[in-house]
Parts: structure tokens; C-alpha cells; sequence
């Protein structure tokens, strides 16, 4: 008797998350290899019975949905108006900040926490006293990032790129008192056709780059921390089964799970002993 | 919300083609003025994208760009970079290496200059190899490198690398005594550019405009600049007083070059990229006498057109894997004309020299401790020489010669374990002249603890004989040009042998901004080729061993001080080959020699550097008692000013002294007294 009542609720409960099944519109910036694997991930880490996915790559998706899962800056701009809550994800915390959202807006965010680029650099670089930065555009983290230096006994030397033209003498100015450039995204410095002749000026003043991405690092950085899609994807699977679970979506946040490259031919090169990428995971997570 | 759409749009279309954030920020206050208040918030919003965390970016730091640390490296390296070449205020390629320990500079005439290591062999310098961005300057048919003539300015080089010691493993043919490996500036080093002018003592006039662009693609910089000197002084100068009684002061030596250098690079992708280079320089350089010798020799123009091109084709693999194959042809021709004899007669020679070199080399990473470079060149090359002189018969003599090398290199770096780098590597070379070498090198550097390395190796090279030294016959009635290779009878010579084996220390010592280079070496050479009554022979044999220390110290982010010494002894058979005759290898060696450069920036732009530069008692191998190079000391001094923080332009105004002290020495040839000149240089960015 007690087991046919057991399989009744079984049964109730099973049907009632079928039909309770959360309609998810994933929202594509791009039809780039991060997005999909942002998509791919999603579709891997979620239940199919629990959520019905759906993915465009259109920034107005049309059909109904409980929940928009916009990846990249582009989907979530344009789903910030919408009446249903989005949950972002792969956009900078800076571009977050600057929407006025209708309804509910959380993000997993693309960047790093600054205190963990920091916690990098003392890892891999503990001999660095002085870090530079450079922008044509003050970042909006610079304050935090001036009061985390401060505390980690580093001088912080910021310098303005007042116009393109400017930008090899305002890099070189800045190289030739900096220990590590440390690359903060700003357009307007570091893009692809810039990236050759930054990185250049780094390595021959021996100065080492700590980069956004892995790309970076193939390009010739030092090391960089970043967190994969996958990381940042199943980070969001979590954020979406709480969603589904409470109604409500957690907090903005930043990437929990992260990777570390270091290019070990640049830094022997640079004359620098270095933890491998793993030692340097360890002991940022250890933090 | 479709509103919205165009700002975004325009965000991600400025984000690949606009050219620079000036205009990217211009976008945004035309999206701004162009959309209503409330969409002002979602066009600041699209300001911000992930794609700097995404995008793809080209491999820049490449194999070919990573430069092996010292610490690692199989030889003793003396590196040279911008700062260190400006602080040093010379307007010559070849001072720099004034700067680099045991390395002697000095001049035939005051627009010939001699660099050799291991003291003065002979006024060409025939035994180290020269590179600039891979390519040899060394010219194989005339056994030269014309440093005048070739079409780069001082302002051109980015780094000069200096190896110490045999490096044909790494660096091919005739890297016997050692190798200058000189980095030019990239194609994308400055966009915008500069003028320049000198002006100064002994006839400085030198003006120079580089400019430079860089693009998406393509990325090009170009050198147009003009030289010109009088040499050692003036034609009218009174001559030196000789201790020998010889004359001195007593030949022309005017400099003029004009010279153009461009560098291109283009970039196909992320992994495959272009680099195109061309040079020209056309050099006239005065030679002749004023004095007795100006009847077999007067005054007249000795005229250089020096060109090359080179294309290189870079593509970067998985892993730091690398393919290059490269491209380069260099023509180097000499001519002259003279009136000699009394009553004077026509005369003329010219000599071209051509070689055109194609190599293909990849560079594998088999492991994070493996670094593997092999590789494959065909050089051709070729001589043409004629020389004339109406009064005898016949009156005109001409000579061609060709010859095809083949060399195959291979070289690895192999990080044993934590404390111990091996490198070993070879090249097998078939000359063209009926000679299969192969030369082998080897070293283990061991990091015996943070901050220090111990280094041995030990290297076997050789050095084929050039067209000149084959075809070049004394008994020909008349010859003139220096390289001319007019004898036909080719004389059968060996290829140079150098046996070289050496201890070195490197002290790297970071928290204290100081390195220290030690390198104790012994070089055993045999088959050498020298110069006799009836051509050129082999047979001279002996050692060269030595001490030489290198110190490097920075104070803070602006002032610096090197200190370079050398201490060597040379050693060989000339008593044997020519009895009667002293060790003059031994004597074609300064005991001691010493650098020092000290180099200091203060506030509002200005700077300041002093050099000293002392070179040991030494007789020039070839030359007699009156070219006898006592020993001599001589300051340096440069300042500089920015005229950022004075006027307002980006540029620099810098005052040279060179010879402070006025210490009249004597170069390889008496005749040329160094005494006290200064220069003044205003440079103009734009």
C-alpha cells in the first residue's frame, strides 16, 4: 500500500516538473565559438524534462519565455527591455551596471575580479612593485583597483591614452616604470591591430603583460586568468536551476571556476621563474 | 526597442573598422546626438562588449622574436639595445661595438672602418659573420662586410646581439670568430616619423626622415637619409708628427652615402605573416694620398652602390612551432677611377659582388623542456672583376667566378632538468669549392643555484676562402680594387679552422638590478689563410685565450652604468712561417681593453651619458712599426634634452663630444688621429 502511494507522488511529482517545464530562450550576441559553446553547455547541464531551451541568435527572440539567457552585451542590451527576467551572461560588469532594466537582471560576468588579477600577479610575479595600466577611457573599476594595489603593496601607475596617436608614447612612458602592464579591456587601446605593436613594445622594454583571455597569452602575454564559457556556462546552469527552484535569480556575480595560462617561452625568455598554470590556480584558489 | 538596434549596430561595426578610439568615441556622440535622451543610456551601454575577452589575436611574440635567455644560451652574448646605442651618441653602426668586450673598432680610413674580434687581423675583418634580421652583410665572393656602404642608419637598429665565440651552429658560414646579429626595428615601430639633422666638427653633415605606418594588414616604415664627413680632417689639415717619421693626416677619406631602407609587413592572418625589406645605399667614399704616395695613388672617388632586398614568409604552428622561408639577394658593387703615375695614365677597376641566399627553417617545440630548429640553405654566389691601367699589356684583366653552397643546420635546446640547459647543434656545409664541413657546437649551462649559471662549450667552425683570396694574384702586372679577384689562376686554398672551447659565468642578480658576465676561452685556429708574397696561403696556425667580463648595474627606472673588459693573449707560428719575424698575432692583440658607459635621465626631459673606451699597446697583424697603436683612453660625453617639456614638440636636441680629453691616438692606420670632435643633433617627431 505504502509502495503504491510512494509511486503515486512519484508519479504526481514527475508529471507536475513536466508540466511546470521552464521555457528557456538562450540569446546569442554572435554566432562566435564562445557563444555556442555558452549554448552547448546550457543544453548539456539542464535537465530536459525540468527546462525546454530554446535558442536564437536574433537579439528580439520571438515565442514566449520564462527566462531569457542572454549571451554577450549585444542579446542582453537588447533584452533589457523586455518584461521577462534575463539572466546575462560573458558581459563586462561595467556594461551591466549601465543598463536600466524593466525586469530582472542578473549576470555571470565575463571578467575576473579584480582581487583575483591581483591574487595572479603576487603568485606569479611576487617581485612586481609597480603595475601599470593604461586606458584611453578611465575604467570604472580603478578606484577599487587603486585601494586593492595599496593593499597588496603595489604603486599603481595609470596612463591616459589621450588620443590614438599617443598611444606608443603613453605606453612606453608607462613601461618604462612599470614591473608588469596589467591589460584592462578599454576598445580604444587594446584591439587586434594594436595588440602587435603593445605586445611588442613589452616585451623588448621586458616588461611582462598579464592578458584577458588565453589568446592573449598565445599572443605573447605572460599569463592571464580567465574562465572558459564552459566554466562560465555551467556557472549559469546553476544560476537558472535556482531560478527555477525560487522564482527569483541570484545576485550578479562573477565567474567562480577559472583558468590560468601562462606562456612559459615568454617568461624564460624575460629571464623570469614561474610557476606552471596549475601551481598558480592552486594558489589563487587557496586565497 | 528596435530603436535601439542601430546603436548597437554601429557599436560592433566601429568596434572592427574604425581606425582609431577618437573616432570610435566620435560614433558614440553621433549615436548619442542622433537618438532621444532615453536611448542615451543603451548607446553608452553597447560601449561595453565582451569581445576584448573572445577575439582571436595574432601569435606576436614569436619563435623567431624569443629571444633565448642568456642564462640559457650557448655563448656569451653581449646585447645592446636603443637606449644603450643613443646613450652612446655615435652616429656609426660600428662604434657600437665599442661596447661590446675584447671587440676591436677601428679604421682603415675614416669611411672604412674595421671591426674584429681577437684584435686586428687585417683591414677587412674577415672571420666574424654579420647578420641584420637574419640576413649575412658578410659578402662571400670579396670576404667583406662594408660597413659604410650598407643602407641602414643608426636610427634603424632596434638591438645589436653580440656573440662571443664560434656560432655556426645557429648562425651559418663563417661565424668563426664570433657573430653580430643586428635587430632591425619592425615595420610597425612608429607611426608617424621623425627628421633629424647633424651637424657637427670634421665635416658631420647628416640628415635623415623616417616615417612609418601602421595599418591593419600592412605595416611599413622607410629610412631616407644622407651622410657625409671628412674623415679622419679635413684634406688641408696639417699632418701629425709620427714617433716613426712617417707622414700622417696624409690621406683622403670623405664620406658621402645616401641611403634608403624600407620595411614592410604584412599580415595575411593570425598565423601567417609577410616581412619585406629593401635597402640602397650609394656611398662615395674619397681614398688617394696628398703627399709622395699621391703619385701611385691621388685623390679620387672610391664609389659603392650596396642593395638588397629580402622577403620573408613567416607562419606560426600549434605549440610555438614555426616555419620561415626566406628570401634575399645583395649586389654590392665597387668602383673606381684614377689617374696614377707620371705623367698620369687612366686607370680603373670595379668589382661586383652578388649573392642571393634562399632558407627555409622550422622551429619546433617537442616538449615544454625541447626547443628544436633545423633547417636548409642554397647560396649562390657570384664575382665579376675587371681592371684596367692603359700603360701596361695587356691593359685590361677580367675575371668571373661563381659558387654554390649548401648548408644544412640543425640546433637544440634541451632543459634537462631544472638546473642544467644543453644546447647542441651543427652545420654541415658543402662550400661550392670541393670542401664538406661539418661544424659542431655544444654546451651545458648549469644554473647552480637562483641567480647563478656556470656555462661550458666548446665549438669547432670553419671559414671558406673567399673569391678574392682565390683568385686574388700578386703577380698580375697591375690591380687595383681592394677585393678585386682579377687573378685567374685559382690558388688552391683550405677552409679556416677554429677549435674553440670556453667557462662562462652569468650572474643575474634581479632584486639587485645587477648581471655579471664572465667568459674564460681558449680558441685554437689552424689552416688561417694570410697574405704572401705570391697571394694568399694557408698555414698560419696559433690560439687566442682570454678573460672577459662584463658588468651591468641600474640604479632605479633612469640611471645605468656597463663596464665591459677584456684581457687576452694571442699566440701562433708566424716565427715559424716568416723566421726572423715576432709573434705577430700576439702583437695584433691589446692586452686590456675597457668600456664604460654610465647613462643617467633626469627631470623635464634632460639626460646625460658618459663613455670611456681604453684600448691596449697593439700592432695591426699586416701593418709595419709605423701604424703601431699605442695604448689610448678616450671619453665620451652626450647630453640631451627633450623639447617636449620646453617647447611643446615632440623631439630631442643632443650635443656630442667625443675624445673629451683630446688624446690624439692612432687608428689601424697611423694616418688616422682621433682627436677631439663634438656634433650636435636636433630630431624632429611627427
Amino acid at each position: 500500500m505504502r509502495a503504491v502511494l510512494a509511486a503515486f507522488l512519484l508519479f504526481v511529482y514527475l508529471t507536475s516538473a513536466r508540466a511546470a517545464s521552464l521555457q528557456v530562450a538562450v540569446v546569442l550576441s554572435d554566432e562566435g565559438v564562445a557563444y555556442r559553446e555558452i549554448a552547448a553547455t546550457l543544453r548539456k547541464e539542464l535537465d530536459t524534462d525540468a527546462f525546454t531551451l530554446t535558442l536564437s541568435n536574433s537579439s528580439v527572440p520571438t515565442g514566449k519565455a520564462d527566462l531569457y539567457v542572454a549571451v554577450g552585451m549585444q542579446a542582453t542590451a537588447s533584452l533589457a527591455q523586455s518584461r521577462q527576467p534575463v539572466l546575462s551572461v560573458l558581459t563586462p560588469r561595467a556594461g551591466i551596471r549601465a543598463l536600466r532594466p524593466t525586469a530582472a537582471l542578473s549576470a555571470i560576468y565575463v571578467e575576473q575580479p579584480l582581487a583575483r588579477q591581483l591574487a595572479l600577479l603576487s603568485a606569479a610575479l611576487p617581485q612586481v612593485h609597480s603595475l601599470g595600466v593604461l586606458y584611453a577611457t578611465p575604467p570604472a573599476e580603478l578606484a577599487e583597483l587603486e585601494k586593492l594595489s595599496i593593499a597588496a603593496g603595489l604603486t599603481l601607475r595609470t596612463q591616459l591614452v589621450a588620443e590614438p596617436s599617443q598611444l606608443a608614447a603613453s605606453l612606453s612612458g608607462l613601461l618604462e616604470k612599470s614591473d608588469a602592464l596589467l591589460v584592462l579591456p578599454d576598445a580604444a587601446v587594446y584591439r587586434p591591430d594594436t595588440i602587435r605593436n603593445i605586445l611588442l613594445e613589452t616585451y623588448r622594454r621586458r616588461v611582462p603583460m598579464i592578458g584577458l583571455s588565453q589568446h592573449y597569452v598565445r599572443a605573447g602575454a605572460l599569463c592571464a586568468i580567465y574562465s572558459t564559457p564552459e566554466q562560465i556556462a555551467r556557472q549559469a546552469a546553476k544560476a537558472i536551476e535556482y531560478f527555477a527552484a525560487t522564482g527569483r535569480l541570484p545576485a550578479s556575480q562573477y565567474p567562480e571556476e577559472f583558468e590560468v595560462a601562462v606562456n612559459t617561452r615568454v617568461a624564460r625568455s624575460l629571464g623570469l621563474t614561474i610557476k606552471d598554470a596549475e601551481q598558480l590556480r592552486a594558489s589563487i584558489r587557496g586565497k | 526597442m528596435r530603436l535601439f538596434q542601430p546603436a548597437v549596430r554601429l557599436h560592433t561595426r566601429s568596434m572592427t573598422i574604425a581606425p582609431s578610439g577618437v573616432f570610435l568615441q566620435f560614433r558614440y556622440l553621433v549615436a548619442f546626438l542622433c537618438l532621444s535622451c532615453a536611448n542615451h543610456v543603451l548607446a553608452a551601454d553597447v560601449a561595453y562588449s565582451e569581445s576584448a575577452f573572445l577575439e582571436e589575436l595574432p601569435v606576436v611574440i614569436t619563435a623567431s622574436r624569443l629571444r633565448q635567455p642568456l642564462a640559457d644560451s650557448p655563448n656569451a652574448v653581449t646585447v645592446i639595445d636603443r637606449d644603450m646605442i643613443a646613450a652612446s651618441g655615435f652616429r656609426t653602426l660600428t662604434d657600437i661595438f665599442k661596447l661590446v668586450p675584447g671587440m676591436y673598432v677601428s679604421y682603415y680610413k675614416g669611411s672604412q672602418p674595421i671591426v674584429s674580434y681577437h684584435g686586428s687581423f687585417d683591414q677587412y675583418a674577415r672571420s666574424m659573420q654579420v647578420l641584420i634580421d637574419g640576413r649575412s652583410v658578410y659578402m662571400p665572393p670579396t670576404s667583406l662586410v662594408d660597413w659604410a656602404a650598407l643602407p641602414f642608419i643608426v636610427d634603424d637598429v632596434e638591438r645589436i646581439e653580440v656573440i662571443r665565440g664560434p656560432a655556426a651552429a645557429a648562425y651559418g658560414a663563417n661565424s668563426v670568430h664570433g657573430v653580430i646579429n643586428i635587430i632591425t626595428r619592425d615595420a610597425a615601430s612608429f607611426d608617424g616619423g621623425n627628421v633629424a639633422f647633424t651637424h657637427g666638427d670634421k665635416g658631420i653633415n647628416d640628415g635623415q626622415i623616417q616615417f612609418g605606418v601602421r595599418g591593419e594588414k600592412l605595416d611599413y616604415r622607410m629610412s631616407l637619409a644622407y651622410t657625409t664627413d671628412h674623415g679622419y680632417d679635413d684634406r688641408t689639415a696639417t699632418h701629425f708628427p709620427s714617433a716613426y717619421g712617417a707622414d700622417m693626416d696624409n690621406s683622403f677619406d670623405d664620406n658621402q652615402a645616401r641611403l634608403l631602407n624600407l620595411r614592410a609587413a604584412y599580415y595575411l592572418d593570425n598565423r601567417n605573416n609577410f616581412d619585406f625589406q629593401l635597402g640602397l645605399n650609394r656611398d662615395v667614399q674619397g681614398v688617394g694620398f696628398w703627399d709622395s704616395h699621391a703619385q701611385l695613388n691621388p685623390f679620387h672617388d672610391l664609389n659603392h652602390s650596396n642593395a638588397f632586398a629580402m622577403l620573408t614568409w613567416l607562419q606560426q604552428g600549434e605549440n610555438g612551432a614555426e616555419r620561415s622561408v626566406r628570401l634575399a639577394h645583395t649586389r654590392h658593387v665597387t668602383w673606381e677611377s684614377l689617374n696614377p703615375g707620371n705623367p698620369p695614365q687612366p686607370a680603373r677597376s670595379e668589382v661586383e659582388a652578388k649573392t642571393s641566399v634562399l632558407t627555409v627553417q622550422q622551429t619546433l617545440q617537442p616538449g615544454a623542456d625541447n626547443r628544436l630548429v633545423f633547417g636548409v640553405e642554397l647560396a649562390h654566389d657570384e664575382a665579376q672583376s675587371t681592371s684596367m691601367f692603359l700603360p701596361v699589356t695587356p691593359n685590361i684583366h677580367h675575371n668571373t667566378a661563381r659558387q654554390q653552397a649548401v648548408r644544412i643546420f640543425v640546433h637544440d635546446e634541451w632543459r634537462i632538468d631544472q638546473q642544467v640547459v644543453g644546447n647542441l647543434g651543427g652545420m654541415w656545409e658543402d662550400d661550392g669549392q670541393g670542401h664538406v664541413k661539418l661544424s659542431p657546437r655544444g654546451s651545458l649551462n648549469f644554473h647552480v643555484m637562483t641567480d647563478h649559471t656556470l656555462r661550458i662549450a666548446g665549438s669547432v667552425a670553419y671559414r671558406t676562402p673567399s673569391m678574392t683570396e682565390k683568385y686574388n694574384t700578386p703577380d698580375l702586372p697591375y690591380q687595383f680594387g681592394d677585393r678585386s679577384i682579377v687573378g685567374t689562376d685559382a690558388i688552391p686554398l683550405q677552409p679556416e679552422k677554429i677549435r674553440s672551447r670556453e667557462i662562462g659565468y652569468l650572474g643575474q642578480f634581479n632584486q639587485h638590478a645587477t648581471s655579471l658576465d664572465v667568459r674564460i676561452f681558449n680558441d685554437q685556429f689552424e689552416n688561417v689563410i694570410y697574405p704572401t708574397s705570391s697571394g694568399f696561403a694557408n698555414g698560419l696556425a696559433g690560439s687566442y685565450s682570454g678573460v672577459e667580463t662584463s658588468l651591468k648595474h641600474h640604479f632605479g627606472y633612469d640611471t645605468s652604468i656597463t663596464l665591459n673588459h677584456a684581457r687576452e693573449y694571442g699566440y701562433s707560428n708566424v716565427s715559424a712561417l716568416s723566421p726572423g719575424s715576432a709573434d705577430l698575432v700576439a702583437l695584433s692583440v691589446p692586452t686590456n681593453s675597457v668600456s664604460v658607459l654610465f647613462t643617467q635621465r633626469l627631470s623635464r626631459g634632460f639626460a646625460y651619458s658618459v663613455a670611456y673606451y681604453q684600448q691596449g699597446d697593439m700592432q695591426p697583424f699586416d701593418r709595419g712599426p709605423s701604424d703601431h697603436q699605442f695604448m689610448h683612453k678616450r671619453f665620451d660625453f652626450r647630453i640631451a634634452q627633450q623639447l617636449k617639456p620646453l617647447v611643446g614638440i615632440n623631439g630631442e636636441l643632443s650635443w656630442v663630444i667625443q675624445n673629451l680629453f683630446n688624446d690624439h691616438y692612432t687608428e689601424y692606420v697611423a694616418s688616422n688621429v682621433f682627436d677631439r670632435r663634438s656634433y650636435l643633433t636636433l630630431k624632429i617627431d611627427f
